[in-house]
């Protein structure tokens, strides 16, 4: 037996004592407790979902409905009324979210680049500024960005409102990917130049393919901050046709006469929250990772 | 090295030391193009940070000495917004009830949150579900999620005022939004739920880097759970742990979307945080410059909170 071989077995053997100290449980006290808890922190999820589905009556009976009788898609239908179509609004966060990911993806990938493997001046203040970023709250500066949109003719833009959420991606994204560009061993990137690459172009053919899970991880943050964010859409954005989702739902319960459709209310949030709670299941790891990353280990 | 040569020409000459037109020696050449390309690659980057964040910031602190109208020529005024605001016992009464809701917020989504991080640390069947369900809330936006609660909460349609006449918990009929305590609870138990999955989360990678052998040892020697947690666990996570503090406190104090689309403010203007006050300075009232002095304000207040979190975190480690 190799000494490699031997390595391995004794560390299989730490892992394994490992997993029944500390790793394991089959108590059934704990594993009760857990689901229960899980089962109250998804039950608002749920009851909204179902409720999205329920007929307008019994969506808004008193006392509520727990369980409709029909499933139908009324309320998404009546969201329409409320202004523009739930499509549009639907379309307007697509088109800020989808925009905000490129934007910052594409901005963080390449300072994250230049900070890890280019030496040039003024590279300290870049990252100092960038990271010190996260010592101002962007909800002191939206007075000011109101007037500055102003200036550049962009208010009630999507595009930029997505140059907003993409500059305040900047700080996490930019750490990550540097981060991630330091990871890669030297060996590769001067490899690459042997073979005729040159700094630059070694970054999308050998390089980018092996940062692409920061690369997720900063589209993913980059999602659902463009996706979720309210003040400064609720701040930038003024006309009906131009509301993102969140904007829009805030409008539905303001309805005609001052009453809630608690029905439509809550289609509106169901097509809000699913798009998030999926993607982040599909792409948990990524998060987790982006996660460990900023607790900066 | 052809396919980028017309992309950046400086590398390519440095690439290629022995090119005719190349008299001075390699290094500052090369050193020249690697300035230039890293000027380059960051310029993105750059122009965002300096368009909407370093222009916007310094017209925030130039704003707030102004008096600074929606329509017409702003006047200079010196300190007066400032002078308002010291005066206005509205700000004050934001201020100390956005301190008291963080406190409350942080202390029980901390604990929460930490419980949550032991329960679901062992291996056990299901665990992966159990965190994903317990994290979902996070993805959710606090606007939406607000609205949520409300939907849930409120005295007509909501299952929870429902739920708890039938279990006998709360007088049916009630609205839990026309009282200050009960509004102000909603909010709290909206906030912990929609932001302990991610404390949870953070924790729990820090509990992950704790070898077991530490574990094995402490159980030789007989420690209990309590001492186990106290003794090895909490010491061994303080990084995650401050962290999840300062990014509770700084967040929370912060809180905006949920108070708007819950309770308005409401009721009697009982929960209009700093944030909020702001919002209302700014777009209600249209009083730029003082909604300027506001924001410089919350800035400086996070700022010590910042920097009172680092210090904390340094002090404890010199003593270690």
């Amino acid at each position: 037996m190799t000494t490699q071989a031997l390595h391995a077995r004794q560390a299989r053997g730490i892992r394994r004592s490992r997993i029944q100290a500390q790793d394991h449980s089959r108590n059934p006290i704990r594993i009760i407790v857990a689901i229960v808890l899980a089962a109250l922190f998804a039950f608002p999820i749920v009851w909204t979902t179902i409720g999205a589905f329920k007929s307008p009556t019994e969506a808004n009976a008193s006392p509520p409905v727990w369980w409709p009788s029909t499933l139908t898609l009324e309320n998404f239908a009546k969201l329409d009324g409320t202004g523009s179509s739930l499509l549009v609004y639907v379309l307007n966060s697509v088109a800020v979210t989808t925009m905000t990911v490129l934007i910052t993806t594409v901005a963080a990938v390449l300072a994250g680049y230049a900070l890890a493997r280019y030496r040039f001046r003024g590279q300290n203040a870049f990252f100092g500024v960038t990271i010190g970023m996260l010592l101002v709250p962007y909800p002191a500066l939206l007075v000011s960005l109101f007037t500055v949109m102003v200036w550049f003719g962009l208010t009630n833009s999507l595009f930029g409102l997505a140059l907003i959420y993409s500059t305040f991606q900047m700080p996490f994204a930019i750490y990550m990917m540097r981060n991630s560009f330091e990871s890669v061993p030297d060996e590769l990137i001067e490899a690459a130049e042997l073979d005729g690459c040159t700094k630059f172009s070694a970054l999308p053919r050998v390089i980018l393919p092996l940062v692409a899970p920061g690369v997720v991880t900063v589209a993913l943050f980059a999602f659902l901050a463009a996706w979720n964010e309210f003040l400064a859409a609720l701040v930038l954005l003024n006309d009906n046709p131009s509301f993102t989702l969140p904007i829009a739902l805030v409008n539905a319960q303001n309805g005609p006469l001052n009453t809630i459709d608690w029905g439509a209310l809550q289609a509106g949030i169901t097509v809000t929250m699913l798009p998030c709670v999926i993607l982040f299941i599909l792409l948990q790891r990524y998060y987790v990772s982006g996660l460990v990353a900023g607790t900066g280990k | 090295m052809s396919h980028s040569a017309l992309l950046d020409p400086p590398t390519r000459a440095a690439a290629a030391p022995d090119a005719p037109r190349g008299p001075r020696t390699r290094s500052p050449r090369r050193r020249r193009g690697e300035q230039l390309q890293g000027w380059a690659l960051t310029a993105p980057a750059a122009v965002l940070i300096a368009l909407f964040f370093v222009l916007p910031f310094g017209l925030t602190v130039w704003m707030s000495f102004f008096d600074w109208p929606t329509f017409g020529t702003p006047t200079p005024i010196g300190f007066e917004n400032y002078a308002d605001l010291a005066s206005d016992p509205k700000f004050g009464e934001a201020v100390l009830f956005t301190v008291g809701y963080t406190l409350v917020t942080s202390v029980i989504g901390i604990l929460l949150s930490l419980g949550l991080a032991l329960l679901v640390r062992p291996r056990f069947p299901g665990r992966t579900a159990v965190r994903a369900l317990l994290f979902a809330p996070v993805t959710i936006g606090f606007a939406p999620a607000g609205l949520l609660w409300l939907a849930m909460s409120n005295a007509r349609t909501g299952v929870l005022p429902d739920l708890f006449a039938k279990l006998g918990l709360a007088p049916a009929g009630v609205d839990w939004f026309a009282e200050p305590t009960t509004t102000l609870a909603l909010v709290v138990v909206m906030t912990v739920w929609k932001t302990a999955g991610l404390a949870m989360l953070v924790l729990l990678t820090g509990m992950d880097s704790i070898p077991g052998e530490i574990y094995e040892a402490a159980k030789l020697d007989g420690a209990n759970a309590w001492t186990t947690l106290t003794r090895i666990t909490l010491p061994l996570i303080v990084k995650p742990l401050s962290l999840v503090i300062l990014l509770t406190v700084t967040t929370t104090f912060l809180s905006f979307d949920q108070f708007f689309t819950m309770t308005k403010g409401g009721p009697d203007g009982s929960t209009v945080t700093v944030v909020y006050y702001l919002y209302n300075a700014a777009f209600v009232s249209l009083d730029r410059g003082y909604a300027a002095a506001v924001a410089v304000v919350v800035v400086l207040i996070m700022a010590i909170i910042s920097i009172a979190q680092v210090r904390l975190q340094r002090g404890r480690k010199a003593e270690a």
